[in-house]
């Protein structure tokens, strides 16, 4: 399970992940948190282009992870530069475990899912637009009590058991 | 009778298992603790030969199952040195816990409470939603090192006159155990009433709630091989019958009228609805069978297998140990700069059980300055080899993630 789970790619990715720091002039970031292992993620994201045809021309991400979730950073990064962000808005759970190679179950789907968490956090912020249905249960699989907190208005990781 | 750990495990079903094809090393007993068939017996037998409604109706098997609920109650009394009287039985430490909060804010004229940085959340966040309702402001006294409570700091912010003191007896991540007697004392000299958080403390060691000279004391069966569901509020009897209750119902009452009710006498006030007796079965039969086995006997296996869980992580190299747990036999740790969801992932692909996280604890991680840690955590029915296979763990993931 082990072996599996912390596959070769997986391995590169956490001991030399790609687009790691802060950036100084970001259009926008997103930050989540997992409030049950303390993973905690900043996506920051410079947007080119006209309303109605960004595109994803900068990212990079920083925080305190674990393996799987560093990993899922690093491989999100490298997958959305460079792209409108329509097709960004498009990547899902699905791609995201497809990028890893892993199906994980219950707690470490969490790891895997935080890092789409904040990177739709902050492209949305530019986009200004909300969260769909569909998404918010996505989202809530990566960290559910996140949304709740952010539903109370309250600051990341002040709830949580 | 002499302590052998090999025995002891066989009265343990669930040891038998193996998890992912290994024999399953269950080193989380900080979160909860396995039960003996003797537990499991105990209430079972309740369920099958004798259940009925304690304290309700005439019949007789209510009657007997009110004597075992009761003999329950006594049987916990004397463990921690009380009167049967003194002890509600709850649905947990945290249920404890949150009366407690409840009773004090009711009780006292101080608009200000006392709490600390290494408490659980289950004794900070019933202390925000009571100080809410009651227009109180919460202070925090400091950890100082090696994982105590920094008793000056407390002796300072006491000098504020809050109306209530609460702190954990031992930390669930650092294990380290605070010296409760003296605290309590501290706050009866301040004029506070004193809460303490009993959860990790009561599994390990002898507590005398009466020499300790506190006014609540909080823990849990299922931290001490009893069943979940189940909790103990020991409240000292100056105080017991002189409280309000928080929560009404049938069998805390003396009369009810359609203008109001008076109460039963404690502890029955505070015990409204329907309650567990087989979970009281079960603590009952938890308590004998640790008496029987002997809590320095415990006491000194658990601070034996601490010793060589540190060794082996020590041998195992670049681990850093969070406090001193070695009467609760806690050890929190991380390894270099791996993240520890990433260690109690190793460790559980070899069936050695830990927990990863914040612990409930994010003040304390806050003032450790870490987001996250391992914990190891010892009871009755560990042995050091699996001490030594968390160690070979903790190499393993070294290897495969530096």
């Amino acid at each position: 399970m082990n072996e599996d789970m912390y596959r070769e790619n997986i391995l590169d990715h956490y001991k030399k992940p790609h687009h790691r720091g802060k950036m100084a002039n970001a259009s926008c970031s997103g930050h989540a948190i997992n409030p049950f292992c303390g993973d905690d993620i900043t996506f920051y994201l410079k947007m080119a282009g006209k309303k109605g045809a960004e595109r994803v021309e900068g990212v990079s991400f920083d925080g305190h992870a674990c393996a799987i979730c560093t990993a899922s950073a690093s491989m999100l990064a490298d997958e959305v530069r460079g792209k409108m962000a329509g097709q960004a808005r498009a990547i899902g759970k699905e791609r995201v475990l497809g990028m890893l190679g892993i199906s994980p179950g219950p707690t470490r789907l969490k790891c895997a899912l935080l890092p789409l968490k904040a990177f739709k956090l902050a492209l949305y912020s530019h986009l200004g637009k909300e969260i769909d249905g569909k998404e918010r249960s996505e989202m809530d699989e990566a960290d559910e009590n996140g949304m709740e907190n952010a539903r109370h208005g309250l600051a990341d990781g002040e709830a949580g058991k | 009778m002499a302590f052998d750990v090999e025995k002891i495990r066989e009265d343990f079903p669930i040891l038998a298992r193996k998890v992912n094809g290994k024999p399953l090393a269950y080193l989380d007993n900080a979160a909860t603790t396995q039960k003996p068939a003797a537990v499991l017996d105990a209430m079972r037998d309740y369920y099958e030969n004798s259940n009925a409604n304690a304290h309700r109706g005439g019949n007789s098997l209510a009657e007997e199952a009110t004597g075992i609920y009761e003999r329950a109650r006594e049987r916990v009394a004397r463990f921690v040195g009380a009167s049967p009287s003194e002890i509600v039985f709850t649905r947990n430490a945290t249920e404890a816990l949150n009366l407690s909060a409840r009773f004090c804010v009711n009780r006292m004229d101080a608009k200000r409470i006392l709490l600390t940085e290494m408490e659980h959340h289950s004794n900070i966040v019933n202390w925000q939603l009571a100080a809410k309702s009651a227009g109180a402001t919460i202070g925090y006294a400091r950890m100082g090192s090696g994982g105590l409570l920094c008793s000056e700091d407390v002796e300072k912010k006491l000098l504020k006159r809050p109306g209530a003191f609460s702190f954990t007896h031992a930390s669930n991540v650092l294990g380290a155990v605070n010296d409760a007697a003296l605290l309590c004392r501290l706050a009866r000299k301040a004029g506070a009433l004193s809460v303490v958080d009993g959860a990790q403390s009561v599994p390990h060691m002898k507590v005398d709630v009466h020499s300790m000279g506190c006014d609540f004391f909080a823990f849990s069966a299922h931290k001490m091989l009893g069943p979940a569901g189940l909790g103990v509020l020991y409240i000292r009897k100056e105080l017991v019958d002189s409280l309000e209750p928080v929560f009404g119902g049938g069998g805390a009452v003396g009369s009810v009228a359609l203008s109001g009710a008076s109460f039963a006498r404690a502890p029955y006030r505070f015990e409204p609805g329907t309650q567990d007796v087989a979970g009281a079965v079960g603590l009952a039969a938890a308590i004998d069978y640790l008496e029987n086995a002997g809590m320095g006997a415990i006491g000194k296996h658990v601070a034996g297998l601490h010793g060589a869980c540190i060794a082996g992580l020590k041998e195992a190299g670049g681990v850093h140990v969070y406090g001193d747990g070695k009467k609760t036999g806690i050890v929190s740790f991380n390894v270099g700069r791996l993240h520890a969801h990433d260690v109690a992932q190793f460790a559980s692909d070899d069936a050695v059980m830990l927990r990863a996280g914040h612990h409930c604890c994010q003040p304390l991680m806050a003032a450790l300055g870490a987001s996250a840690t391992a914990r190891a955590s010892f009871y009755i029915y560990n042995t050091e080899e699996e001490a030594q296979r968390l160690a070979a763990s903790v190499k393993r993931a070294k290897k495969v993630l530096s």
